[in-house]
């Protein structure tokens, strides 16, 4: 670590004691500098362009414009800037979406202080960090069987929707303008593809994998 | 007639009020301007009053003189020029124009226009014209001209009257004429009738005939008729005095008479006999004072033929005295008389007939007589079938009678079974515990049926594992024996029959024991209680005596109640299920809450704790600050777990202590955000626990409130316990807000006020913008909430 100068790093979480915890711990450390907090997405990227820090470290989820979208937002507007995912949620899509949006490193709030600096450092690097359980949720994902319902056209799906929100048939046929037939024939290629005996299952497959939000 | 009369009535009337209404006009309005003025001279000056109306006319000028005093101006004139009249005042005096206006305004009989000029320049004007001189004219013209209307009109009226009476002579002389033509015409008619009617007519002359009559009457005669018979001589001399005035062409034709003269010459030929005793008669008839004689006789014409004759004499009216004129009618009736005499003959003949034909008829009376005799028999008969009928219709009647009060009874157990129905289907709506449930809906299905005991048996795992579930009048041990009657019917013959199925020896039923047997029950009847897809639920039992009823409609109600049944327990099912669901759902919003609040509490606090050995080293100055930044996280984050923990067991929230409750959370809030919160609790003592938990949240909420939107630095909490009252105030130093802004009900406000509704406490809210928020709330100790 022979820089010149510190890393340059903005805080963004909308939990005050996160931010003030975090803030202790980049005191400790010699080549990093705190140059900023913020409490929610447009916070932060009105500071990114304002402070034009190193490193961002990002909550995901905020009352104010959510991690994933400000990530997508500083990377498009800012290139140069890194932004690591901190964040307590486990779930895969958020995994995904989070690298998706551009974020280099995705750590959870179990991080060691060594880890959470080797990560801030790797990024201003331009070296990714996976926390091990990232990593893991990553691994399912890729060799996992595609989820039920993958398949679905727009139209099935819309008809899924219609029956989770418990229509009936005729009621679906009135919603979507189509004859009940044409209903019927949607509603068969449904089970089918979702491999449920009845209607009722295929709800509760399509809630359990979350196929109409 | 009598319109024109009333019409010229009116008219003078008419002309008469309006002279009375004109004169009494003048009068009434001389009087009154009279007033008018005087009362203005007398109000502006009393020497004008005195002089204006009594003088004689005067010229203007001396008028004006008189008015205004010579002192108030040097000269006074009036000129005429081009028509107009000036009053000119040389050097007047202010108040001289006043009394100038006046005494123009008042100068009789003399119209004056003019301006009044002071210097050059016009000050007023002077329109001082004698109105009422005008007005009088008005009046007389008004008066000549209402007389000219009322000549005029009289005139016209007398024109009017003198053509209708000219045109009334014109229609009489008319109507006279018409007369005369008419009287001509009429005679003329009289001559062509008398000549050309069909019956004969003589018009003969009395005259000489009534002399001798008279003669005779005054000779002492008394007795006409037996004079004329005894003197014949006298009868020739009367037949001779008819003088025949004049005979018309059918009498020439009746007496075969060429011409007139031939007739009157041979008139005393054609008399026979007969026509002399009819003349005889006549005369008698006339000479006692009568006009008209009718007679048929035998007479003959000139060549001597006879014939019958009906004459008819009459004495023209007018010719009574003189018997100047009478008129004879002779009508040939021989072939009257003729046919007369045939009828006479047919008579006979007919009499004759009617006799045979009465003894015909009398025969045949007898004969009718005989069958009406056969008839009465007869009907007699009929009658005795028809009553025998009536009999017969009214054992139907009463069949009739009958069948419907069956079908009352029937419609009665309907309205019954009915109101059972909607009874189990309004428990099954209502209650919520399934035990409950069961026991309600039993006690009306045993109701329902008349019965004392039954079961409710309810399966877990489809038709085998059935279980006594509910039951009425009868022991555990024995609803748990008769369970054995269930593998005799076989449960899923009975899931698959969906009808009640119906033991009915359970007296001598050879599987069950020796007491059930003995418990005087005969009849075991079980409905399967179906869900939906005629899934087998579980089963309904009843336990009947010798006399229960078994009536097809009694079974099908049974079977509608066990539906129902079905349908309350799905019910119950169901609302467990979304009950449960209920419960996953709180516990989520929980874990939401730990790792909102705890979970991101802690991993600052482990940051923290982590990078204190490195400060340690490097920074020591920060250390010290930094501990007491971990204690205050860990004992926010521990404050934020109890609270949490209340939500898990809400009996902890009954037994904790309201002011520790309000320490738990004030040392969350403050664990978890820069915001400094005093906590001050006074007072304590017992508190309902829902007037706690409302509190409570109230405070809960209030501080969130803080946290999410006032963006203060310091609140304070203080919590005031009297015997009268609990106070709660939370206040804070934040940029506050527009209580009356429609956004003030997004903050929750709105819930904070619910929840002080509910306990009968009065919630304020003070805030104003930049000066921060104050939150209390009062509750009064003996709102009544100490029972709850």
């Amino acid at each position: 670590m022979n820089e010149t100068h510190p890393i340059r790093v903005l805080l963004v979480d909308d939990h005050d004691m996160v931010r003030r915890g975090l803030a202790v711990f980049l005191t400790a450390y010699d080549d990093f500098e705190l140059v900023g907090e913020a409490a929610g997405g447009t916070e932060a990227l009105a500071k990114c362009a304002k402070l034009q820090p190193d490193v961002v470290l990002m909550d995901l989820m905020m009352p104010d414009m959510d991690g994933v979208a400000a990530t997508e937002a500083v990377r498009r507007d800012y290139p140069e800037i890194q932004v690591i995912a901190l964040t307590s949620f486990h779930e895969e899509k958020l995994v995904e979406s989070a690298l998706k949006a551009g974020a280099i490193g995705y750590l959870f709030k179990n991080v060691s202080i060594d880890e959470l600096a080797a990560a801030i450092r790797a990024a201003y690097q331009g070296r990714p960090t996976l926390a091990p359980e990232a990593a893991q949720i990553l691994i399912n994902t890729a060799t996992q069987p595609p989820p039920p319902g993958h398949d679905l056209t727009q139209r099935e799906r819309e008809v899924l929707k219609l029956l989770v929100d418990g229509l009936n048939n005729p009621e679906i046929a009135e919603k979507l303008c189509v004859s009940r037939s044409t209903v019927k024939t949607h509603v068969s290629h449904i089970l089918t593809k979702l491999d449920a005996s009845n209607r009722l299952e295929a709800v509760t497959v399509a809630l359990q994998h979350h196929l109409t939000t | 007639m009598q319109a024109k009369v009333s019409n010229k009535k009116y008219g003078l009337l008419l002309i008469a009020v309006f002279g009375i209404l004109f004169l009494l006009f003048i009068i009434g309005y001389e009087n009154y301007t009279r007033d008018r003025q005087r009362r203005a001279v007398e109000a502006y000056a009393q020497v004008i009053a005195i002089s204006l109306w009594h003088f004689e006319p005067k010229a203007p000028t001396d008028y004006l003189r008189l008015i205004v005093a010579e002192q108030d101006y040097e000269r006074l004139q009036v000129i005429t020029l081009e028509g107009s009249t000036f009053v000119h005042v040389e050097s007047p005096q202010v108040h001289t124009f006043d009394r100038l206006l006046i005494a123009l305004k008042l100068i009789p009989r003399v119209e004056i226009r003019a301006d009044i000029q002071y210097e050059g320049e016009v000050i007023g004007e002077i329109v001082a014209i004698w109105f009422s001189k005008t007005i009088y004219v008005y009046f007389y013209v008004l008066v000549l001209l209402t007389l000219l209307i009322g000549v005029v009109w009289l005139y016209r009226h007398i024109l009017q009257t003198n053509r209708e009476l000219e045109m009334r002579v014109q229609k009489r002389t008319a109507e006279l004429h018409q007369a005369n033509v008419e009287l001509r015409e009429s005679e003329a008619r009289y001559r062509s009738i008398f000549e050309d009617s069909p019956i004969c007519l003589r018009e003969e002359d009395f005259s000489a005939v009534k002399q001798i009559v008279d003669d005779l009457q005054l000779n002492g005669a008394t007795d006409f008729g037996d004079y004329l018979t005894r003197h014949p001589q006298t009868m020739v001399n009367c037949v001779r005095a008819v003088k025949v005035l004049n005979v018309n062409q059918n009498t020439l034709e009746l007496f075969q008479a060429d011409h007139k003269e031939m007739l009157y010459e041979g008139l005393n030929s054609v008399f026979t006999e007969e026509s002399l005793a009819s003349f005889q008669q006549q005369l008698i008839a006339f000479a006692a004072g009568k006009t008209d004689f009718e007679c048929e006789t035998v007479q003959q014409t000139l060549q001597g033929e006879k014939f019958w004759a009906g004459t008819s004499v009459s004495i023209a009216p007018g010719y009574e005295q003189s018997w100047g004129k009478v008129i004879v009618s002779i009508l040939d009736i021989t072939n009257r008389k003729n046919t007369e005499e045939e009828l006479n003959n047919y008579r006979e003949h007919l009499e004759e007939l009617v006799t045979a034909r009465t003894t015909e008829l009398l025969a045949l009376q007898h004969q009718l007589e005989q069958r009406v005799e056969e008839r009465t028999e007869e009907l007699a008969q009929v009658n005795k079938g028809l009553n025998i009928e009536i009999t017969e219709r009214r054992r139907l009647q009463e069949e009739v009678q009958r069948y419907n009060k069956i079908l009352e009874q029937r419609i009665a157990d309907r309205t019954r079974e009915l109101s059972v129905l909607y009874d189990v289907t309004a428990v099954a709506g209502n209650v919520l515990d399934l035990d409950e449930l069961l026991s309600c809906t039993l006690e009306r299905a045993l109701t329902a049926m008349r019965c004392e005991t039954g079961a409710i048996y309810l399966s877990k795992n489809g038709p085998a594992a059935l279980h006594p579930a509910s039951w009425q009048g009868i022991l555990p041990e024995a609803v748990n024996e008769l369970n054995v009657l269930f593998d005799v019917i076989g449960p899923e013959q009975l899931a698959a029959k969906s009808t009640p199925f119906v033991i009915s020896n359970l007296d001598t039923h050879p599987h069950l024991s020796e007491s059930i047997r003995q418990s005087g029950w005969h009849t075991f009847t079980a409905v399967p209680i179906q869900g939906s897809g005629g899934r087998l639920l579980g089963i309904l039992t009843i336990l009947g005596g010798p006399s229960a009823s078994q009536s097809v409609e009694e079974m099908a109600l049974l079977a509608s109640i066990a539906d129902h049944i079905g349908l309350a327990v799905e019910n119950v099912h169901l609302r467990r299920q979304a009950e449960e669901a209920a419960v996953v759902e709180e516990r989520r919003r929980l874990a939401r809450e730990l790792h909102d609040a705890v979970s991101q509490s802690l991993f600052s606090a482990s940051v923290i704790a982590e990078t204190l050995p490195l400060l340690w080293g490097r920074k020591p100055e920060m250390v010290r600050q930094n501990l007491v930044d971990l204690h205050r996280l860990i004992r926010g984050a521990l404050a934020e777990m109890r609270t949490l923990l209340l939500e898990l067991r809400p009996a902890s929230m009954a037994e904790a202590v309201l002011g520790d409750l309000l320490r738990q959370l004030v040392e969350g809030v403050i664990g978890r955000t820069q915001l400094e919160v005093a906590l001050n609790v006074q007072g304590q003592g017992a508190i309902p626990i829902r007037v706690k938990k409302n509190l409570f949240r109230i405070a809960q909420e209030a501080l969130n409130n803080v946290v999410k939107h006032a963006r203060a630095q310091h609140a304070r909490v203080n919590l005031t316990q009297t015997g009268e009252q609990i106070s709660l105030c939370i206040s804070d130093d934040g940029q506050g807000f527009e209580t009356n802004r429609s956004e003030a009900g997004c903050l929750g406000l709105n819930i904070m006020r619910e929840r002080a509704e509910t306990i009968n406490a009065t919630l304020t809210i003070t805030s104003r913008v930049g000066q921060g928020t104050e939150i209390v709330t009062l509750w009064p100790a003996n709102s009544g909430e100490q029972q709850l």
